[in-house]
């Protein structure tokens, strides 16, 4: 296991995954940031109610790629990976 | 629960550091819940909400708000490890979204006809009712299936489900055919529980293993495409009344995606069984959290006597055996990962032993 961690496949993909995962987290910091630096503006709007749903439904869609992509980059990091098939699974995306 | 209510008062609460922390360790205990056994992270966020003062509609709008981006990450990870009966989640997700309708007329009539209480008491007996039922069977029946050595069986009540021809049939994933007509009332019921008790996969999980015939695996996983269409349908219908608090809904999804992709990946460390048991108990632990705050209900319906104190207690302990579940759900989860990983680490060891052993009975042949 050692050994496989050292390859050169594994350091590319590592490396790989830590520039995925450094750009989405920029991106999903910086949603985080405009919505509660102006939680106030964004509440008003939000809550208006008829048209403004669509706005929550493209916010929430827009939130699972970006924040779940730099998710999915962080738990790859991390070690914690598939297991199918005996073995652990390479890039777990 | 999930009803509309124009009448009740819309409000926003602020958010300390406190607050924050909650949601999101909430969220991420949630998630790792939703992405392993297909649901069942949703039920602790709206109390955790209203035990920040948030309103109850606003909590209930902004937990469906959340359940939708979750489900759809959570399907499309377990959809790679072959988790997910897309066509069928489809399908039962249609019919779930009109059974939420139906649970949403039912809470208000109950509403009209008894008030809060009522509807309060009529919530907390379905979760009584339904989840000791169904998770002592998942919980005798996880036993036997770890006991089993050929693991998870198709039930004879699927078998019979999926014997019967009527037109027009659907194929499963993981084999067989069902008849349409079938998935109808299991999704109709998925949809009408998440109505009353904000979690339908403690209906649809269970119906797809039980009557549909599907495993574990893939009933938990194609739950996460029905979670999705619900939630969104839902969210379109809070959304259009303004109820969703989208910082409370980005907070539980910063740490709802995370959970959800650590759960997903957690399926593919154990058995088909461990889906079951970890539902199982989460089923019962929750029913006997919603058990302790009927004498509540029934005070306030006028039917017994509670202490102001009493009532307190009650309500508070409920509450902490909730996040018990989560916590019991999450440390299975976790635990069950963490021991797979600790063994896969000796395998290569072990294996160079293994491959060392033809060697040296090679070695002692050229000496001799």
């Amino acid at each position: 296991m050692g050994k496989a961690k050292d390859s050169p496949a594994a350091r590319k993909r590592r490396a790989r995954a830590l520039k995925r995962a450094f750009l989405w987290g920029v991106v999903s910091l910086a949603i985080y940031l405009a919505v509660f630096l102006n939680q106030d503006i964004v509440t008003r709007y939000f809550t208006k109610g008829g048209v403004f749903a669509i706005v929550i439904i493209v916010t929430a869609l827009a939130v699972s790629l970006v924040h779940g992509s730099f998710a999915n980059y962080t738990i790859e990091l991390s070690g914690i990976q598939p297991y199918q098939d005996g073995k652990h699974q390479e890039g777990g995306h | 629960m999930e009803g509309g209510a124009s009448d009740v008062v819309k409000e926003f609460i602020g958010l300390g550091a406190g607050s924050v922390v909650f949601l999101i360790v909430l969220g991420f205990l949630g998630g790792l819940i939703s992405g392993f056994i297909g649901s069942g992270g949703a039920f602790v966020l709206t109390p955790g909400m209203m035990s920040l003062g948030v309103p109850a509609t606003v909590a209930v709008a902004s937990n469906m708000c959340h359940k939708f981006p979750k489900a759809l990450v959570g399907a499309y990870k377990r959809h790679k490890f072959g988790q997910v009966d897309v066509k069928l989640g489809v399908i039962m997700g249609l019919s779930a979204t009109a059974g939420v309708q139906i649970g949403i007329e039912v809470q208000k009539l109950i509403l009209n006809a008894w008030g809060e209480a009522g509807s309060n008491l009529y919530v907390s007996l379905a979760f009584v009712a339904i989840l000791s039922v169904i998770g002592v069977f998942m919980l005798i029946d996880s036993r036997r299936a770890r006991k089993s050595e050929s693991g998870e069986k198709i039930s004879g009540l699927a078998r019979k489900m999926q014997s019967i021809n009527l037109p027009p049939m659907i194929k499963l994933k993981n084999g067989g055919s069902i008849s349409l007509w079938i998935t109808i009332p299991i999704g109709l019921g998925t949809g009408l529980l998440a109505a009353t008790i904000a979690v339908g996969g403690f209906v649809g999980v269970p119906g797809m293993i039980y009557i549909l015939g599907m495993s574990s695996l893939l009933a938990s996983g194609s739950e996460l495409v029905i979670a999705f269409i619900m939630g969104m349908a839902g969210t379109v219908t809070w959304g259009l009344g303004g109820f969703v608090d989208i910082r409370m809904v980005l907070l539980i999804l910063a740490g709802s995606l995370f959970g959800v992709q650590v759960g997903a990946i957690g399926t593919t460390y154990v058995k088909d069984y461990m889906v079951k048991l970890v539902m199982a108990l989460v089923m019962v632990i929750v029913c006997v959290s919603r058990a302790l705050v009927l004498p509540n209900y029934l005070n306030d319906l006028g039917m017994i006597t509670v202490s102001a104190g009493t009532r307190s207690v009650l309500e508070t302990t409920s509450f902490v055996v909730m996040c018990f579940a989560l916590a019991v759900g999450g440390a299975i989860i976790l635990g069950n990962m963490w021991l797979r990983k600790r063994a896969l680490a000796r395998v290569p060891l072990e294996e160079a032993k293994a491959r060392l052993l033809p060697l040296k009975i090679e070695e002692s042949k050229d000496r001799l």
